[in-house]
């Protein structure tokens, strides 16, 4: 497991273990992946992270990091899961337990062009 | 007189099978410079084209979308496998003693894998805003927080 200081600013593409609240007030440690840009992420202000889940849910914006990929070492994940992009939020600092891996760059390239497809278009 | 022509005739084929031998071994050692030359020449464009795009993309240049690094990859991942199997050729020519020219140049002038490179994508807080409100809608509970991960 890779560890690091819970104050070093998250990278994007990161994969970090967070406390992860949920609707019922509760909360638990479970892996998020980093997508907001390294300027905002260097504010102090948290990161927006994207859930990660090794349960398949039929939902948009779905994208499987499989074991088997020449990169997945380097995630510091398990075993193969799914990143659900339409599942964001932004976290607080201390919500940020520790740094567990990185996607590497071409995982960050597909998830990237998903992500902008899912961002809602703004009104014009 | 027969076996005496034998002998030269034999030493003859020898001496050609030689010579033969050694223009190939000089054919391969020319078309492997060229090749180094031409690769040369290729990852250093690879390496311009892939740092000014992943320069726009930091920027969020519309002209270099983000896209067009799927196909660097795919170019990317051929210019590896062509090195590889170039570097291969030199050594079979040094292991014959005859080194192509610019091997030296050839091997130090590594590329790295598009994994290994950094990706910085601008992505506005605004959108993952509006994201994360239309994400919202998605119950909770459908994603257990048992994960073994």
């Amino acid at each position: 497991m890779t560890t690091s200081s819970p104050q070093a600013a998250p990278q994007q593409w990161e994969i970090w273990e967070v406390d992860w609240l949920h609707e019922d007030g509760t909360s638990k440690p479970r892996p998020a992946l980093v997508v907001s840009s390294n300027t905002f992420n260097s504010g102090h202000s948290g990161a927006w992270v994207a859930k990660i889940s090794s349960q398949y849910f039929d939902t948009e914006h779905r994208i499987e990091i499989a074991a088997g990929d020449p990169s997945f070492k380097s995630t510091g994940l398990k075993k193969s899961c799914y990143v659900y992009l339409a599942n964001v939020r932004l976290i607080e600092p201390d919500l940020l337990l520790y740094r567990r891996g990185r996607l590497g760059s071409f995982s960050a390239l597909v998830i990237a062009i998903q992500l902008k497809k899912a961002i809602p278009k703004p009104l014009s | 007189m027969v076996s005496s022509l034998q002998q030269t005739s034999h030493a003859y084929r020898g001496s050609v099978d030689q010579l033969v031998g050694e223009q190939q071994w000089e054919l391969l050692r020319r078309a492997v410079e060229e090749l180094i030359e031409v690769g040369l020449g290729l990852f250093q464009s690879y390496e311009r084209i892939d740092a000014r795009w992943r320069d726009g993309v930091r920027r969020d240049d519309p002209r270099y979308p983000l896209e067009q690094g799927l196909e660097l990859q795919v170019t990317l991942n051929g210019l590896l496998a062509a090195r590889s199997r170039v570097i291969k050729l030199i050594e079979r020519l040094e292991a014959h003693g005859c080194p192509p020219e610019g091997a030296a140049q050839y091997r130090t002038t590594a590329l790295a894998a598009f994994d290994e490179r950094p990706l910085d994508v601008p992505v506005g807080e605004r959108g993952l805003g509006a994201l994360a409100a239309k994400g919202n809608q998605i119950p909770e509970t459908i994603y257990p927080a048992d994960d073994d991960l």
